[in-house]
C-alpha cells in the first residue's frame, strides 16, 4: 500500500518517515537536492546510493542532528529531531565509537538512562539486546578490548533498546564476518515482526535484497528510484530451463522467445516475456523434450543499481 | 536529568583514565616535600638553631603563595586540558554521533561536562588547598587568614577555565583549544601583573591593562584574592606602605563583591555561549 501523498496529520502519522524536498548544503557542496519519500511503518526500507549520495546526511537530518537548507521531514508523526519522537527511535551510525573506557553492559545502561526508559526496565531490556547481538558472555568486558565486528554488535544491540519503533542501520555489517551478517538479518526480520520499521542504509545489495520489503536508491541528493523491490527489479527478463533431448532444431524454434544462449542441458532464455513461458514450455514438450526445471531470473538488485547509475 | 547524567559520566571518565589518580599522586608528592621543606625550615635555622616560632611563620606565608602560584598552574592547566579534549574528543571520536539521537538536547551534554569538570576542579582545588594550609599550620604554626575563601577563589579559576576551554572544545581540536586556552591564562596572568607595576608606578594608562585584563579573563583576578587570603593583616598594612603593589605575589585588598558577580556572569555567558556554539556545530 503506497502512503498518502498530501501532508496532513493523519497521513504524516501513517508513516514513519516522510521528506518533502529536503534540501542540504555544505558550503557549495549541495548533499540533497530535494528528497522527496515516504517510509511506511512496520517494514524494511533499503536505502541505497553511491558513496557520497547523501545517505548519511539524509539519516542525520531525520535525526535532527543537522537541519535542512530547505524542506521539511517527518519521523514517526513529529518534526524531524523532536525529543519525544527520538524516544521511539534506536539509531546505530556507520562511524561511532562507545566510550572505551565503559563496560559493555555500562554503555547499554547509559543509553537506557539517556532513552529515558524506565529504570524498572532496565535489567530485561539490557539483557535482551545483549543477547540478541550474542554479547551476553562479554557484558562485562570493556569496549575497548572489543574487536571492530565486537563493537558494530555492541550499537546494534544500544539501538534496540527500549523497543524502538523505527531503527536507523547505517551500514550495520560492515565489520561483521558472514556469521555475524545472517545474524544481522535475522535480527532485521524480527524487528520487522514486532512491528518495527528498519531504515537501512547498506552498501550490500545482496543482503538489502534479502530482507527489505521497500527501496529508494538515492544519487546526487536526489531519489532516482523508490517503490517495493520486485517493482524496482522489474519483471523477469530471462528465463532458465534444465531439459534434456532437445535437438538443434527444437532450440532454433526457441528464438521465437528470445536470445537463447545454451550451456550443457541448461539453456537460458534471455529477453522473454515473462506471460510467454507457458507457450515456451509448450513448444518444449511437443518436441519431445524432457524438462527438470524452469527459473524465472530476476535482475539482481545489484544489476539495476548499476543500471539506475548508469542513466540507462 | 541528563546534565547529571552527562556529569556523572564525565566524573567516571576522569577516574576510569587515570586522570584524577595521576593528579592526586602528584599532589602528594608535591605536599610531601613543601612538608618536608617546612620541617627543615622550622628545624634547621642559622648555624643549625632552630628558627624562631615568630619568624617561622613570617616566611611561610610567602612560601604558600609560591607553593599556591604552583597549584594555580596546575590546575589552569588541568582545566584546561581536561576540557579542551572534551566536546572535541567525543565529536573525534564518534562518542557524541552515538549519543546525539537519544531524546537530550546539545546543551545538556554541554552543560554536563561543565558540571562534572567544574566539581572534580572544585573538589580537587579546595582539598588541596585545605590540606597544603593545613600542614604548614601543622609543622610551622601560621594560620592562614582566610582558608575558605583561599579554596573558593582558587577553584573560582579553575571553574572559569573550565568554560573557556569548554568553549574552545566546541569549535577547536583538543590541541588547539588547549594552546590557546594556556596563553590566553598566561597572558591574563601577565596582565595582571604588569597592572600592579602600573599601580605602583602610579602609570594609570599601565594600571588600566591589568584591570582590563582582569575582565576579560577573569583568573588573574581570583588569583589575587588567592594571594590575600594567604597574606597576615599585619603584612598586608607594612606591604602597602613599604610599596608593594609592584610585586605580582602581593595584594593588597581581596577582589570586591562586584567583580565576583562579574565572575559569574562571565562564567554564565561563556558557558551559554559554548552550549549554543555546541547546538549549531554540523556533527
Amino acid at each position: 500500500m503506497e502512503v498518502g501523498t498530501t501532508d496532513d496529520a493523519e497521513s504524516i502519522s501513517g508513516t514513519a518517515i516522510r521528506m518533502r524536498d529536503l534540501t542540504k548544503a555544505f558550503g557549495h557542496t549541495q548533499a540533497l537536492a530535494g528528497l522527496t519519500l515516504d517510509v511506511p511503518r512496520g517494514e524494511i526500507f533499503g536505502f541505497l546510493g553511491p558513496n557520497g549520495a547523501g545517505k548519511t546526511t539524509a539519516v542525520k537530518l531525520l535525526l535532527g542532528l543537522l537541519r535542512p537548507t530547505s524542506g521539511k521531514a517527518w519521523v514517526l508523526g513529529a518534526p524531524a529531531g523532536d525529543l519525544n519522537a527520538r524516544r521511539r527511535i534506536g539509531y546505530l551510525p556507520e562511524l561511532f565509537r562507545y566510550q572505551s573506557w565503559l563496560h559493555a553492559h555500562e554503555v547499554m545502561e547509559l543509553h537506557c538512562e539517556l532513552a529515558r526508559i524506565p529504570r524498572r526496565r532496565w535489567k530485561d531490556e539490557i539483557e535482551l539486546a545483549l543477547a540478541t547481538v550474542d554479547l551476553g558472555e562479554r557484558a562485562k568486558d570493556r569496549v575497548g578490548t572489543f574487536s571492530k565486528g565486537m563493537q558494530q554488535r555492541l550499537g546494534l544491540g544500544v539501538a534496540l533498546l527500549g523497543r524502538p519503533e523505527l531503527v536507523f542501520l547505517d551500514e550495520p555489517t560492515s565489520a561483521l564476518d558472514p556469521v555475524g551478517r545472517h545474524d544481522v538479518r535475522q535480527i532485521i526480520r524480527d524487528l520487522k515482526k514486532g512491528g518495527t520499521a528498519v531504515f537501512l542504509n547498506s552498501h550490500l545489495l545482496s543482503e538489502v535484497e534479502q530482507v527489505c520489503d521497500r527501496v529508494a536508491v538515492v544519487d546526487h541528493g536526489h531519489v532516482i528510484t523508490s517503490g517495493r523491490l520486485e517493482d524496482v527489479l522489474g519483471a523477469a527478463k530471462a528465463i532458465r530451463i534444465h531439459a534434456t533431448g532437445v535437438n538443434s532444431e527444437t532450440r532454433k524454434s526457441l528464438a521465437q522467445f528470445g536470445k537463447v544462449d545454451r550451456e550443457g542441458d541448461v539453456m537460458t532464455i534471455q529477453g522473454i516475456d515473462e506471460a510467454a513461458t507457458p507457450a515456451l514450455i509448450a513448444t518444449l514438450v511437443a518436441a519431445g523434450a524432457s524438462i527438470y526445471a524452469v527459473e524465472p531470473r530476476h535482475q539482481s538488485l545489484e544489476d539495476r543499481f548499476l543500471e539506475l547509475l548508469s542513466g540507462d | 536529568m541528563a546534565v547529571w547524567t552527562i556529569a556523572r559520566l564525565t566524573f567516571r571518565e576522569t577516574i576510569r583514565r587515570r586522570l584524577l589518580l595521576a593528579l592526586i599522586g602528584m599532589t602528594v608528592l608535591v605536599m610531601s616535600l613543601t612538608a618536608f621543606g617546612f620541617y627543615k625550615l622550622v628545624t634547621v635555622g642559622d648555624n643549625g638553631n632552630p628558627m624562631p616560632v615568630s619568624e617561622a611563620r613570617l616566611v611561610t606565608y610567602p612560601i604558600l603563595i609560591l607553593v599556591g602560584f604552583m597549584f594555580s598552574g596546575v590546575v589552569a592547566l588541568t582545566a584546561i586540558m581536561a576540557s579542551a579534549f572534551s566536546v572535541s574528543g567525543d565529536i573525534d571520536s564518534g562518542i557524541m554521533l552515538a549519543m546525539l539521537p537519544r531524546p537530550l538536547r546539545r546543551a545538556e551534554i554541554l552543560l554536563g561536562k561543565w558540571l562534572g569538570l567544574s566539581l572534580i576542579m572544585i573538589a580537587y582545588t579546595s582539598a588541596t588547598a585545605l590540606i597544603e594550609v593545613s600542614i604548614a599550620q601543622a609543622i610551622t604554626g601560621f594560620q592562614t587568614p582566610h582558608p575558605f575563601w583561599l579554596a573558593a577563589y582558587m577553584s573560582g579559576e579553575g571553574v572559569v577555565l573550565v568554560s573557556l576551554a569548554l568553549l574552545f572544545s566546541t569549535r577547536l581540536p583538543g590541541l588547539a583549544g588547549g594552546i590557546v586556552g594556556v596563553v590566553l591564562f598566561l597572558m591574563a596572568w601577565l596582565g595582571g601583573v604588569v597592572g600592579t607595576i602600573g599601580q605602583a608606578l602610579n602609570n594609570s594608562a599601565v594600571s588600566q591593562i591589568g584591570d582590563i585584563s582582569r575582565v576579560i579573563l577573569p583568573t588573574d583576578g581570583l588569583w589575587r584574592g588567592g594571594v590575600y587570603s594567604l597574606e597576615p593583616s599585619t603584612v598586608i598594612s607594612q606591604g602597602v606602605g613599604r610599596g608593594l603593589q609592584g610585586n605580582p605575589f602581593f595584594a593588597p585588598s581581596p577582589p570586591n563583591s562586584a567583580y565576583l558577580l562579574w565572575v559569574a556572569i562571565w562564567v554564565i555567558t561563556i558557558t551559554s555561549l559554548a552550549a549554543w556554539s555546541l547546538s549549531r556545530r554540523q556533527i
